[in-house]
């Protein structure tokens, strides 16, 4: 049987020190709430367990005029209602509504939902849509990467061996003109989504879209832009025009070409980008507009 | 005061609520180790050798075994097919092929892995149509004919390989009924259906514990649903004699027919053999979804001759189940679907094919239903299809072909305490069939639908109690029904307690161990409130009996002149009168004992039935009873995202007798539940291999609350027609409550966006396309 | 290697080891015995092994024992006892929300948690508290009446 380590540090820089020095064999855990099932049925075998649970100064959610930073270790609990303290992470906010279920998201943290990189997961579509960052601590200081290149594939991201993901940050913007907003489409309530789509709005003074983002997730390993969806949008009228909104979606839904899940096979899943883009746009541009 | 009909408490609750009630995945033993078993990850394969030295030298590991280790006897259900660990050859990915128990679970796991097996990959064989050929392309059981089975199949000119199964019913005839509705302007209805792959995925996965005594008796807790099956079984498989075989029936965390048998609990019993340990062994959930026997797709070919009016007038059925590697539990399926397609309907004319054959994949079982829950999808979408055609609404259909009390079916089962009316006309009461739902905002729709069930009960069968009575009139039933949550010792005990005049706390019941309690067939088929229910109440009269003669000479009256009810035997019509403590005796240093022998009542309750014939489906009475139920579902469809929510739905079942009404309401909402689930949500899906690819229960997909309608659209609706022999009057309540469940839902999502669904379930990616489909064309694609 | 894990549970202190990779579901099954938190799914969505962590809700196969080394669990059988029933296991019971059982313990945690921190729920607010609770016996209907029923009653 293996045989594993189990190590508590308490500062950032200790954690990243024991990272280092255990190398590959070294995982951290933060909730657990992805890491335990893997752990227990052997699918995951570190020689050395970080558990960052005491780990000091990751439970900070504060706002600033440049936007929200939100600590690693702050649980997918304490977000639920974050929209209406931070209004511009109402996007967060859908997310974490239907983000499995109280049992784990009393235990979830932010870090590590972003850590596991799963395919399907909302956190990271909803972050990238509303061009967050995260940062990262290791041993030689810290670096600051954009969500969407954070995650680079199905459970993988561009943490390099001994960097602890500390913060994310949210950066602001003017919530009289811009908004965003996630839908999701799961089988069964407390499900990973079928497909979640994140999307940005910002409008000019008329009316016309300044920008625009759309992450799709689920559709790859890690969260796909819809660029096309995106050109055809920018510049363009779209409050209340529909025909824009549903092109969109098409545009989106013609962008990905994900893998069929059990139940959802691949030509569904595009057909629900088509479907939750449309909407999550519709939601945003709502919110940017009232 | 009368405690039958009334809704007590569930006796074994406290338990429950409280987390006492012991499972078997919570059984300890000293020394006890943990077993694991290595599957094949093949689909078809040969096996050309095993190598298990690596496992075996594993720090840890107490006992690994093969088929090598094991007495070379094929088992089965009615046709001997299947070996406990495979022998040279596996049909199924997740066969187990080998057994490791070792110190801890991980330990077992990791051995497992360390077990070389030698495969020679063959050709799998998924498609039930391939299978029936007569030159199929892979033949899974080339020694087939040499099995041993204790069921005769229809006479066939040639048997087409793979098939293990073929029964037909000949009833009327068929080609003057299609010429009838051609000639005089009815209607000729043909449709293809088919049911899904559906698990119990019941909450607590198989498992066992297996200890033997020095005596080279065997002892095993599994929660299964026959002790008596468990132990037949592992005596066959293990070559002993039953009477060296205890099994002990623990709490049960659910079994919906998927716990029959108790293959694993057999493996483990070999394993504590070779290691002189106790044995645990605990299925994974992955394994328990994708390798313990499923409820496997059927295909149904359906043609019905209707006239203009809507009276049914000729079936013709062509069906087959779409077995796995093994015939298993599966195996009379194709025999009791059959039973639905006269159901509750006069038909004239009948005609079936029914087969059932092998594929490479999951083994068919059990599920509530058996086979009825499958034809019904097929049937009751039949009826919605045919009432739109005529314009008839979909109940009054219904109603003009109904049968009525005393006829014979087309499979000459008399309609006996024939409540399909009733169920039918306060269902639809229930869901306000006359008012057609509103209409939602687009992409939002509305609908409503209908469906009629049966569900028959097996014969021949049997139950035996045993009523012992104490000094302080206190009253021990001794039975071997067992209670998987449906309820059964709540109402066993109600029964008592009437019968005797005492209350609940004063019955305690013997739960079933091979050791101590006497034979009950299985818990399933909806039979043990029918069943043990009676044998109950006879075990009670001979109690009774047995009082009263002690007593006739005390009282100086006539047996039976004396009645016994609350702890007193007192003579009729007089006040005369002692007390059940007055048959005991005191005995110095140990209390009281009887005064002549135990009072111990006993009783067998019996129901034959002569065996159909296979090649026309004709015979005498061929089940013990048929229940009655109707289901009603209003849907909202999204035809965007495809998503089908239950807005509201009808439960109402006929038991004859409510025993405990809030049991049977407890039944009406969660089979709707589990319902709901088949129509809509669960689906084993498995891949080119033939390996299931949801495996876990966050894949496979229970219903959870929110997929349920809200509280205040949840109806349940009891219906009492009272069975000449039924206890009380009652019949079963546990399967009839998912049989009409899915072609509702089907029928109202027709209502809704009119399109159907013809194969289950009714996946949102289902009705994306069915939508899409519809729209392109510019009508439904009902007919 | 094993690591000696301290915990509270039900007001009784236990000490045992556990390899960091037990779940604390192990912990409370196999290290301290108390059988009544179930396991069924592996991969927590199901929910029977719900138990309560310093007061907060979890399922007990997602928590390393180790991460909750010092603190206070309850689990069912902290909740009540057969002569002095929670109000919540009463109602269960009462309302039929009760079956095989399997899931019963974990669904009277998430009940108790909900009541915990909302007295008054409304049937929404139980349907989400109860998507992380599987039960295949379909008690869902009960459960809900039975959460309705103890809700805003005094001493839960
Ligand atoms: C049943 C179930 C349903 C779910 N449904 C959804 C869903 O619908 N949508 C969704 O988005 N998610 C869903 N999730 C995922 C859930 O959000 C994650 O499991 C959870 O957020 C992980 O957080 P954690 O703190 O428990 O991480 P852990 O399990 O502790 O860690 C997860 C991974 O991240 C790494 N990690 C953690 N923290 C850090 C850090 N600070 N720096 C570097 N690496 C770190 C770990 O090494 C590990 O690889 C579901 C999970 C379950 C079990």
């Amino acid at each position: 049987m293996i045989d594993c380590h189990y190590l508590e540090p308490t500062s950032v820089s200790e954690a990243c020190t024991l990272l280092v020095e255990h190398g590959d064999g070294a995982k951290v855990v933060a909730g657990g709430q992805s890491m335990a099932i893997l752990l227990r049925n052997g699918l995951s075998q570190p020689s050395h367990l970080i558990s960052i649970q005491h780990v000091t100064g990751l439970e900070d959610i504060n706002a600033s005029s440049e936007g929200v930073t939100i600590g690693a270790k702050v649980t997918l609990n304490r977000l639920n209602g974050i929209g209406e303290t931070h209004p511009t992470l109402r996007a967060l906010d859908d997310v974490v509504r239907g983000v499995a279920d109280q049992q784990i998201r009393n235990f979830a943290t932010l870090g590590g939902a972003i850590c596991e990189a799963h395919p399907a997961s909302d956190i990271t579509v909803a972050l990238s849509a509303l061009h967050a960052t995260v940062k990262l601590a290791s041993a030689n200081g810290e670096r600051t990467v954009p969500i969407c290149d954070f995650v680079t594939g199905a459970f993988a991201t561009a943490a390099g061996p001994g960097e602890l993901l500390t913060e994310v940050v949210i950066p602001s913007f003017d919530l009289a003109s811009a908004a965003a907003a996630h839908r999701r489409f799961a089988l069964r309530a407390g499900d990973y989504p079928v497909v979640g789509v994140g999307a940005f709005v910002s409008l000019d003074g008329t009316g016309n879209c300044e920008d625009v983002r759309i992450v799709v997730g689920n559709c790859s390993g890690a969260p796909v832009h819809a660029q096309e969806a995106e050109s055809r949008l920018r510049g363009n009228s779209i409050v209340g025009n529909n025909g824009a909104l549903a092109e969109a979606g098409e545009l989106a839904a013609a962008h990905v070409s994900p893998a069929g899940d059990p139940m959802a096979p691949s030509e569904y899943k595009i057909d629900l980008v088509s479907v939750l883009t449309r909407e999550a746009l519709e939601e945003a541009i709502t919110r940017a507009t009232s | 005061m009368a405690v039958v009909g009334t809704s007590t408490k569930r006796i074994d609750g406290i338990e429950k609520v409280t987390g006492t009630a012991e499972f078997t995945t919570d059984i300890v033993l000293p020394r006890m180790i943990h077993a694991k078993l290595k599957r094949s990850p093949y689909a078809h394969a040969k096996i050309l050798g095993i190598d298990t030295s690596k496992a075996e030298q594993m720090p840890g590991v107490r006992a690994v075994i093969t088929a090598a280790d094991l007495p070379d006897v094929r088992l089965g259900v009615l046709t001997l097919d299947e070996h406990l660990l495979a022998h040279d050859k596996t049909r199924l990915v997740g066969e187990p092929v080998a057994a490791v128990a070792a110190d801890t679970p991980e330990i077992a796991r990791a051995a497992c892995e360390q077990i070389e097996v030698e495969y020679e990959e063959l050709a799998p064989l998924f498609d039930p149509e391939e299978a029936i050929k007569l030159d199929p392309p892979v033949v899974l059981h080339e020694e087939y004919e040499e099995y041993e089975k204790l069921l005769e199949i229809a006479e066939m000119d040639e048997r087409p390989p793979n098939l293990w199964q073929a029964y037909r019913i000949r009833h009327g005839d068929i080609d003057d009924a299609f010429k009838k509705a051609e000639d005089e302007g009815g209607y000729i209805i043909e449709n293809r259906y088919a049911t899904g792959y559906v698990h119990t995925a019941c909450m607590e996965p198989h498992g066992a514990v297996a200890q033997w005594s020095s005596d080279g008796s065997l002892t095993l807790w599994a929660g299964g649903q026959s002790p008596y099956i468990a132990r037949d079984g592992l005596a066959k498989a293990l070559d002993l004699s039953p009477s060296k075989v205890r099994v002990i029936v623990p709490f049960v965390g659910g079994a919906f027919g998927g716990k029959l048998t108790v293959k694993e609990g057999a493996i483990a019993a070999s394993l504590a053999h070779k290691a002189g340990r106790p044995v645990k062994i605990i299925l994974t959930r992955a394994e328990d979804l994708a390798a313990t026997a499923a409820r496997t797709p059927f295909i149904f070919d359906i043609k019905d001759a209707v006239t203009k009016d809507g009276i049914l007038i000729g079936r013709k059925v062509t069906s087959i189940l779409w077995g796995g590697g093994y015939s298993g539990e599966g195996i009379l399926k194709p025999i009791f679907s059959t039973h639905l397609y006269p159901g509750s309907y006069r038909l004239a004319a009948l005609w079936v094919d029914s087969y059932g054959v092998y594929t490479n994949r999951v083994s068919g079982g059990a599920l509530r239903g058996y086979g009825c829950a499958e034809s019904a999808w097929a049937v009751e979408t039949q009826m919605d299809i045919i009432a739109r055609k005529c314009d008839i609404d979909a109940v009054e259909l219904r109603i003009n072909n109904l049968l009525t009390e005393g006829e014979r079916t087309a499979i000459t089962m008399p309609a006996h305490a024939f409540s399909a009316h009733e169920c039918l006309t306060k269902c639809a009461d229930a869901i306000e069939w006359e008012t057609p739902s509103e209409s939602l905002e687009s992409p939002w729709y509305r609908g409503k639908g209908i469906a009629l069930g049966n569900k028959y009960s097996f014969a021949p069968t049997a139950s035996s109690t045993e009523l012992k009575v104490h000094e302080d009139a206190s009253c021990e039933l001794r039975t071997s029904a067992v209670d998987l949550g449906q309820g059964a010792y709540t109402i066993l005990t109600q029964i008592v307690a009437d019968e005797f005049g005492i209350e609940i706390d004063q019955v305690k019941l013997v739960t079933p161990d091979t050791a101590i309690t006497p034979f009950d067939h299985v818990a399933g088929s909806s039979r043990q409130t029918f069943h043990t229910g009676n044998a109950t109440r006879m075990a009670c009269d001979d109690a009774k009996r047995q009082i009263r003669e002690l007593a006739a000479s005390k009282l100086e009256a006539d047996p039976d002149d004396l009645e016994v009810s609350g702890g007193r035997i007192s003579v009729k019509g007089s006040s005369k009168s002692i007390e059940v403590e007055d048959l005991f005796v005191v005995e110095m240093l140990a209390g009281k004992r009887p005064a002549v022998d135990e009072i111990i009542g006993k009783a067998t309750w019996e129901v034959t039935a002569s065996p159909h014939d296979p090649n026309t489906g004709q015979g005498e009475e061929p089940m013990a009873y048929m229940g009655h139920g109707a289901q009603a579902a209003e849907v909202e469809v999204n035809v965007e995202t495809g998503q089908v929510r239950i807005r509201r739905f009808v439960s109402a079942i006929d038991v004859g007798k409510a025993m405990n009404p809030q049991g049977v309401e407890m039944q009406n909402y969660g089979g709707g539940c589990m319902g709901i689930g088949i129509a809509l949500h669960e689906d084993m899906c498995f891949d080119a291999n033939g390996e299931m690819t949801n495996a876990s229960l966050m894949d496979y997909k229970i219903p959870s609350i929110v997929e349920m309608p809200l509280n205040e659209y949840m109806e349940s609706i009891i219906v009492e027609v009272p069975h000449q022999h039924g206890p009380y009057g009652a019949k079963g309540a546990g399967e009839i409550v998912v049989v009409p469940t899915s072609p509702a839902i089907g029928n109202a999502i027709y209502d809704a966006i009119g399109v159907r669904i013809w194969d289950q379930p009714l996946t949102p990616e289902k009705v994306v396309k069915a939508w899409k489909e519809k729209q392109a064309s510019g009508n439904g694609s009902g007919s | 290697m094993k690591y000696p894990l301290s915990l509270t549970v039900n007001d009784e202190n236990y000490d045992i080891l556990v390899e960091p990779y037990h779940t604390l579901m192990e912990a409370i099954r196999d290290g301290i015995g108390l059988t009544g938190t179930k396991c069924a799914c592996e991969d927590g969505r199901c929910g029977t092994c719900t138990v309560m962590v310093d007061g907060q809700l979890v399922k007990s196969c997602l928590m390393l024992g180790l991460q909750a080394n010092g603190k206070s669990v309850l689990t069912i059988e902290g909740m009540g006892s057969p002569d002095d029933l929670h109000p919540l296991q009463a109602a269960f019971l009462e309302h039929g929300a009760v079956q095989c059982g399997y899931c019963t313990p974990g669904m009277l945690l998430t009940a108790k948690q909900l009541l915990d921190e909302n007295p008054n729920p409304t049937e929404d607010d139980i349907r989400s508290a109860f998507v992380g609770n599987l039960c295949r016996c379909g008690v869902y209907t009960h459960a809900t009446e039975a959460v309705l029923s103890v809700a805003g009653e005094e001493n839960r």
